[in-house]
């Protein structure tokens, strides 16, 4: 049942995404996974090494949720994948993501992959 | 006419290309190394071999890097690769393991990435040569505008999109010009205060990027090479006019000397790491090993940060020789309120001085209606708090995700010896509950579909003050079942009897297995040879 909730978030979410984004003028951190829970939000972001949680803000304008960025990530480790937990406890039910969401490719010779 | 048009075509492509090419000049603006160099370290995952920072060999069993290269890794997960150019080719270079991390102790502090430099100690010694660090001395005489080279595997070009960024297998290096700190804390106003003198190198569209991070920043002196920086970091990459920031090895001798001397108190701690309630009074040891090769002596023990926290109760190895391995203990007490990450450091005087930061993480005290009037004291941390359902005589891990942790707390006193039945429904073995009884993990873990009954009544606990932990723990990657753990009774055995949680089990079970969608309870038996695990007086 929450697999099920947390898919059909996924799908609302990425279909409203892109013409939502179109009208907003500022660069939205790009997301390649959200869960969204009844306290937090749980995004997906490429990290350089320095990204923490403390360094996103969720911005919520009339239903509509913005995941930004408020300090640039400035290091120079090899990017990877990070999971980071952002607070939020307001109700869900209406809400679409602005952000760009993306599929994590499997190309990157040189990325990070763990697997059991 | 087609012709025509496919020579347009082509040459639209062509100019697109011209055009595109110098707005993205390449690593950035460097060449592929002409040799392999001997000092230069590729930092690898150990079983994914996936190169993520740079590092340098300064001597036979040391490799400097970037301390936000090996903040929170694990030793034991990672290795080095020596002298090798092309990522393909690691047997051509060296490979080693690494033992153990040496973070700067003031990583971070007082800004953001000051001291961005770390150590790796490698398990084995290298037959290959190190890199000579520069003297400061010698880096005064090195004036602004000289050149400077940096060398990696990181990108060949900033990117916007870290999934189309290119990375070469093959060693590159860059000549950069150095930056003097007033030119360079005008182009980072917000990073720098005048009192700061950052090494700084680039603005000619040439740089280090990411990928780069913790290689070597390198001046040629009469014809010899010396390293004066650590690649740490910038805005963007080869931007016009911005520089690279790297951190000053000359400014660092002193901490890497008290490594790198032969006096170097190899001393490690094997806890750094205390989870206690917010004004819990709780007894701590901190247990030290001599890791290196001889015996040694300490004869002074300080607490540096935090003194107002800690204070030391009984040493038992001031003054005395610890054999190599041996061990030796400090009791301590530690209490915090009103601050959740205070700052404590400690330090072990003998030949030398080897600084210990210990990371408190300091658990709020949840105001849950189960079993308090038993004076059971309940506390939660992590990346989410357990919480109790309204209505609901049990306990439920937060909710998160891989790689995090869910941790509850529970303190109680005297004769009052609680039994706690637990339930699971997690992945198996991958995600699970652990459970530390006085701070000392027993081997206790809990995971799968299941119910479980700790007793500790079984562990022959002093009459006095003791804390059992509960971390849920979800791993890398896949879920299962309802992804939690969940305590679903507290017996109190105490002078008056028996008492628990008064609400009706059966429809506590059901509502758990009901919304799971069904799944098998069973109880698990905890082994027996448990029945005659001691506590240790360590703990």
């Amino acid at each position: 049942m929450k697999l099920f909730f947390i898919v059909t978030l996924m799908m609302s979410v990425m279909a409203c995404s892109t013409s939502l984004q179109a009208k907003k003028n500022i660069k939205l951190e790009t997301l390649y996974g959200i869960n969204i829970n009844e306290k937090s939000i749980v995004v997906k972001v490429y990290s350089f090494g320095c990204t923490k949680a403390k360094d996103f803000t969720i911005e919520e304008q009339d239903g509509a949720l913005s995941i930004v960025r408020v300090k640039i990530d400035r290091c120079r480790k090899m990017p990877e994948l990070v999971s980071m937990r952002l607070p939020f406890h307001k109700q869900l039910n209406n809400y679409q993501v602005l952000n760009p969401i993306k599929q994590v490719k499997h190309k990157q010779k040189n990325k990070h992959h763990t697997a059991k | 006419m087609k012709t025509k048009l496919l020579q347009g075509l082509l040459l639209c492509v062509a100019l697109i290309s011209v055009s595109y090419a110098d707005m993205n000049p390449r690593i950035v603006g460097g060449i592929e190394s002409p040799e392999a160099y001997s000092w230069m370290v590729s930092i690898q995952g150990k079983d994914e071999s996936n190169h993520f920072c740079g590092g340098t060999l300064i001597a036979s069993n040391w490799v400097v890097t970037a301390a936000h290269c090996t903040d929170g890794a694990i030793a034991d997960k990672m290795k080095v690769v020596i002298g090798m150019k092309n990522l393909d080719e690691a047997q051509l270079g060296e490979t080693h393991l690494v033992s153990a991390i040496y973070d700067h102790i003031d990583f971070n502090f007082p800004k953001d990435l000051d001291n961005d430099i770390s150590l790796l100690k490698l398990s084995s010694h290298s037959a290959l040569t190190p890199l000579e660090i520069i003297s400061p001395a010698d880096f005064s005489q090195i004036e602004a505008g000289s050149l400077l080279t940096t060398i990696g595997w990181g990108a060949l070009a900033e990117f916007q999109d870290p999934r189309d960024a290119e990375f070469p297998n093959t060693l590159m290096e860059v000549q950069l010009p150095l930056v003097s700190p007033e030119n360079c804390r005008e182009v980072y106003p917000n990073d720098f205060d005048s009192s700061d003198n950052p090494l700084c190198a680039g603005g000619n569209e040439k740089d280090s990027c990411q990928g780069d991070s913790g290689g070597p920043l390198i001046a040629n002196i009469d014809g010899t090479n010396y390293l004066v920086g650590v690649v740490s970091w910038g805005y963007g990459c080869a931007r016009k006019g911005i520089y690279g920031i790297y951190t000053n090895v000359s400014e660092q001798i002193e901490w890497l000397e008290q490594f790198l001397s032969g006096n170097f108190l190899d001393v490690h701690l094997k806890n750094n790491f205390f989870s206690i309630g917010m004004g819990e009074l709780t007894t701590q040891a901190l247990t030290f090993t001599n890791t290196g090769d001889e015996a040694i002596t300490m004869t002074s023990f300080n607490v540096d940060i935090g003194g107002e926290y800690l204070s030391i109760e009984d040493i038992d190895c001031l003054n005395i020789e610890i054999e190599a391995g041996g061990d030796c203990q400090i009791m301590t007490t530690i209490t915090v309120s009103g601050i959740n990450s205070p700052r404590l450091r400690i330090s072990l005087i003998g030949l030398d001085t080897a600084y210990f930061n210990l990371e408190i993480d300091v658990m709020d005290k949840m105001g849950f209606s189960f079993l308090n009037e038993q004076k059971l004291n309940w506390y939660s941390s992590g990346h989410s708090k357990w919480f109790q359902p309204a209505d609901f005589c049990q306990l439920i891990s937060g909710d998160i995700e891989d790689e995090q942790v869910s941790k509850i707390l529970v303190h109680f006193t005297g004769t009052v010896i609680p039994k706690f039945n637990i339930f699971m429904s997690s992945e198996d073995i991958y995600d699970r509950l652990e459970v530390s009884i006085d701070d000392e993990y027993k081997g206790l873990s809990y995971s799968g579909d299941a119910s479980a009954e700790l007793d500790i009544l079984s562990y022959e606990l002093e009459d006095s003050a003791h804390r059992v932990l509960f971390k849920y723990i979800k791993d890398v990657s896949f879920s299962q079942n309802l992804d939690q753990a969940t305590i679903t009774q507290v017996e109190v055995n105490d002078i008056a009897g028996l008492k628990s949680c008064e609400v009706d089990n059966q429809s506590r079970s059901d509502s758990i297995i009901g919304s799971s969608g069904g799944g098998s309870v069973f109880y698990l038996l905890l082994p027996l040879l448990l029945l005659n695990f001691k506590r240790n007086k360590a703990v």
